[in-house]
């Protein structure tokens, strides 16, 4: 009979799980119960909550009634240091479970008409975080025997505790259906906003008093949890948030828990000595935890799905409590379960994050990389000014750098920044001084830290505070603290070992700790990661758009000067009247000269002038049908520009030859330039034909700037200029290139034979080209 | 005769402007920036005018972005001149080049070249004969 009503009271509670856990509502039926067990005229049940790690009754609290069927609502309840029975007042100072045994008498409380026989029975029990008053009012004979009643005491109070059993059990499952809830409604903000959140959501359905969550860094020389997010209950309670930035390394709690992949629960940390004590929970000793309230901890694995298999935590949750009597005590599957759960979260909270970033930088590239009418420059500029904010913005940072690599020399530029410190005096770089802060790689450099990212191609971070620029600082330097820094490399489009770039950040502020700075950790970096990966390609095309703007200008202001030329010349041509034949002369070659440049400078505005070459071989004496072409047009270009001379020997060692005349010329008339604009002035250019074996040789010999080794490892690569070229003529680097190209099409080659006095190119026509006669 | 210079890198293209220039002046043609400054430090007291191509080749001495990669090395070496030699500074000077004028007059303003003896001249439409009646005219111009 009981045990039916029982049954029928827990099936009630299932109906009620829909809603939210509520015991007033629950009261009815318990008193319903509780009247049956004691065959009783009457029951009611009065409880009132105990507040968390207390064990009295909070004095201002309401008591709550239920009444059993048979008796009328008794109104609002009372104080809970008072409980009026029929008259009389009944004392709760103790917890004996049967309190009080009243007789009754006349009532006053409210409408119930109780008879001379019936006598009331007062049992305190204690429910999860309940005190229950059960008052049975039954027949004077009910309570004639004290030892009956005791016994029905007892019973009564064991359905209490099943019923409470019940009642927390509901609760846990609420709690975890409301945990999974709110992480699956959430709506994500930012990884900071969300990660808080999730704490948060951790505190509600655990009961803990704080919550800290940390997430794993494997990124080299780390190795560890670093702290991401904290809450706690009491939201002003910033006590017991940890004092200063701490890591979880190897041989803690939470490295014990990440290798074992289960979760670690310590009941009271003041008896559990062994790991404490050895470890220091890698992050506080266990003095520091107690002085911060906490008794009690767990440590909970969070998965990433994929690795759940492998049991390889990717963070970890940690519970502190201040009662251990407030957990709430979930079963080992279901904490598991919901550490698989915030391993998804977190993975969505990153990967949301990473498509926000992504469609952030979609948006910005297609912004500035349709700016048309813009120049290249200045559309790259503005774009890296919106792209550092959006950087401070995502990675909560407060210096942004950007570096990009200089061509043909071993360093990196920065091309855009919120601010660096330069060594010399710890002042800051001015905004229009900027181009000028290289990483030199050349140089004393390379333990910097932007030249290790972009020379070795790898993300790292670095915590501690040395200035960035230099090593070694002298006394004169007023070092300024810069805080953790990442950097991170960016590559191009088609991914190749070298990186084109470095993004560095360095004043991270902490999630965590408000404005306190703080290190980078894994998600981080990886995010930053991202970022880089999507601005590479974007700041390559800015890169081709301005050498093509630079060649364009370059071509556009070498075009206007040989026809400024032809102009003058017949101009003057138009104006003299007694035309000498030397004046004759001179002007048909500055004319042909001229005329010539603009064909040499129209050929390369091609998109690609090296694919444009076609070969017509046909029978040619490089002497009769090139040579004798190039020749006076040469020696008096050469003149003119340098005071110089060309000597050109006998070609009679080379017999007629079976090349494309037009490509061999080009090669010829393009070293001839070259010899002519990096000569040196007054001296002698020589070009000195040869047979050697197997083949022919055409040597172009001048006396000028040189050659370096290091240059002369990429001469002949398109768009390469060597220093000493670059101050002695303005230039788009192809001449060699081309001329290369030239001789290779018509099946010969084009060599560097000496590096510097003489510097020496010579063109070689194997023997098989020669035309039988 | 009044002795000015023309700084170009392209003594052969530009053989017209010079030999025009030489029926009425003295001229020293200077290849290139630093050929300049050089002259200019030993006989620029001697200098009525200069007539400067704004872009020519970085000289040894300054970095590629100093020069905006040789786009604007002549208004660096007016920047210097005026820098360093203030006691000949300002020269009347007529900028010839083939890039566009409003350019040239931006870099002008960026780099702070201050005084109204600059003249912005393109090649394209500045014949060689027009070019001496051109320089005169600065030189002649009072100052202020």
């Amino acid at each position: 009979m009981i045990a039916s009503q029982f049954f029928s009271l827990i099936e009630d509670l299932h109906r009620l799980e829909a809603e939210q856990l509520d015991v007033e509502a629950c009261l009815p039926r318990l008193a319903e119960l509780i009247r049956s067990i004691a065959e009783a005229r009457a029951a009611h049940v009065r409880c009132v909550r105990i507040n968390e790690g207390e064990s009295q009754p909070d004095p201002q609290a309401r008591i709550i009634l239920g009444s059993a069927p048979a008796l009328e609502d008794q109104g609002e309840g009372g104080p809970v240091g008072e409980l009026h029975m029929f008259g009389r007042k009944a004392v709760l100072g103790d917890m004996t479970e049967i309190t009080t045994w009243v007789e009754v008498g006349p009532t006053r409380d409210g409408a119930i008409e109780v008879k001379d026989d019936e006598v009331a029975l007062v049992i305190r029990s204690r429910l999860k975080r309940w005190l229950v008053w059960s008052v049975i009012v039954g027949r004077r004979s009910l309570g004639a025997d004290k030892t009956i009643n005791l016994l029905l005491g007892e019973r009564i109070n064991a359905t209490v505790r099943l019923v409470a059993q019940q009642w927390e059990m509901k609760d846990r499952t609420k709690r975890r259906q409301r945990f999974y809830r709110s992480i699956a409604d959430h709506e994500p903000r930012s990884p900071d906003e969300d990660f808080k959140f999730l704490c948060e959501t951790w505190l509600g359905a655990t009961n803990a008093d704080w919550c800290w969550l940390w997430l794993y860094n494997p990124l080299e020389d780390r190795d560890k949890f670093e702290l991401t997010a904290c809450a706690a209950k009491d939201h002003n309670d910033k006590a017991h948030y940890p004092p200063r930035r701490r890591d979880i390394g190897p041989g803690g709690i939470g490295d014990y828990t990440r290798r074992r992949g289960c979760p670690t629960i310590i009941e009271d940390i003041e008896i559990w000595e062994e790991k404490i004590d050895e470890t220091s929970y890698g992050v506080l000793l266990r003095d520091e935890l107690l002085a911060l309230g906490v008794r009690s901890l767990d440590h909970i694995p969070i998965f990433d799905p994929p690795n759940y298999g492998e049991r390889k935590a990717r963070g970890l949750i940690s519970l502190h409590y201040r009662k251990p009597e407030n957990r709430i005590n979930h079963s080992n599957d279901s904490i598991i379960a919901m550490g698989v759960a915030t391993g998804l979260f977190v993975q969505y909270v990153k990967h949301r994050e990473e498509k926000d970033t992504l469609v952030e930088l979609n948006d910005l590239a297609q912004e500035f990389l349709a700016k048309h009418k813009m120049s290249p420059a200045e559309a790259r500029k503005q774009y890296i000014e919106e792209l550092i904010e959006l950087i401070k913005r995502r990675l909560n940072v407060g210096c942004v750098s950007l570096f990009y690599r200089v061509l043909d020399r071993e360093a990196v530029q920065c091309i855009g920044t919120t601010g660096l410190w330069w060594v010399e005096g710890g002042a800051p770089v001015a905004p229009d001084a900027l181009s000028t802060v290289v990483y030199d790689g050349r140089e004393e450099t390379r333990d910097r830290f932007t030249w290790k990212c972009f020379s070795e191609g790898r993300a790292f971070v670095e915590d501690y505070n040395k200035d960035l620029f230099t090593s070694e600082l002298g006394p004169k330097v007023k070092r300024r603290d810069l805080e953790p820094a990442a950097f991170v490399p960016i590559f191009g489009a088609v991914r190749c070992d070298l990186p084109i770039g470095v993004i560095r950040c360095v004043e991270h502020k902490s999630p965590v700790f408000g404005d306190a700075l703080c290190e980078f950790d894994d998600a981080e970096v990886e995010r930053l990661q991202v970022i880089a990966k999507q601005v590479g390609p974007v700041l390559q095309t800015f890169e081709k758009r301005m050498a093509r703007e630079q060649a364009i200008s370059i071509v556009k202001h070498d075009l206007a000067a040989p026809y400024i030329m032809i102009r003058d010349t017949v101009a003057g041509l138009l104006e003299t009247e007694d035309l000498t034949d030397n004046h004759r002369e001179y002007a048909f070659r500055n004319l042909e000269a001229a005329g010539r440049m603009i064909a040499a400078l129209a050929e390369t505005l091609d998109p690609d002038p090296l694919g444009k070459l076609e070969c017509n071989p046909e029978p040619t004496y490089l002497e009769g049908d090139i040579i004798a072409r190039l020749k006076a047009m040469m020696s008096h270009y050469a003149r003119v520009q340098q005071g110089m001379r060309i000597e050109f020997e006998d070609f009679g060692c080379i017999p007629k030859l079976s090349v494309d005349p037009a490509l061999v010329e080009r090669a010829i008339y393009n070293l001839l330039v070259n010899a002519v604009k990096y000569g040196e002035r007054g001296s002698t250019i020589r070009v000195v034909p040869e047979k050697r074996v197997g083949e022919y040789y055409v040597e172009i010999c001048n006396e000028g700037i040189g050659i370096t080794e290091v240059e002369a490892e990429r001469i002949f690569e398109p768009g390469f200029r060597s220093k000493g070229a670059k101050s002695r003529a303005m230039g788009l680097g192809l001449g060699l290139a081309i001329a290369k190209d030239a001789m290779e099409k018509t099946g010969g080659q084009l060599r560097l034979t000496q590096l510097r006095d003489p510097t020496g190119f010579a063109l070689v026509f194997p023997m098989k080209l020669e035309v039988k006669e | 005769m009044q002795r000015i210079i023309f700084v170009d890198d392209e003594p052969f293209l530009s053989q017209g402007y010079v030999e025009a220039l030489k029926n009425r002046f003295q001229v020293d043609f200077l290849v290139g920036a630093r050929d300049a400054m050089n002259f200019m430090r030993r006989h620029g007291e001697a200098i009525r005018a200069a007539i400067v191509d704004a872009m020519m080749p970085t000289p040894d001495d300054a970095e590629d972005h100093e020069t905006a990669d040789g786009f604007e090395t002549g208004l660096w070496l007016l920047a210097r001149v005026q820098a360093e030699l203030p006691k000949i500074w300002p020269i009347p000077t007529v900028i010839l080049t083939n890039r566009s004028t409003t350019l040239v007059a931006d870099a002008l303003r960026r780099r702070e070249i201050v005084g109204d003896m600059i003249e912005i001249r393109r090649k394209l439409e500045t014949p060689a004969f027009a070019l001496p009646k051109i320089v005169q005219a600065r030189i002649d111009r009072p100052v202020g």
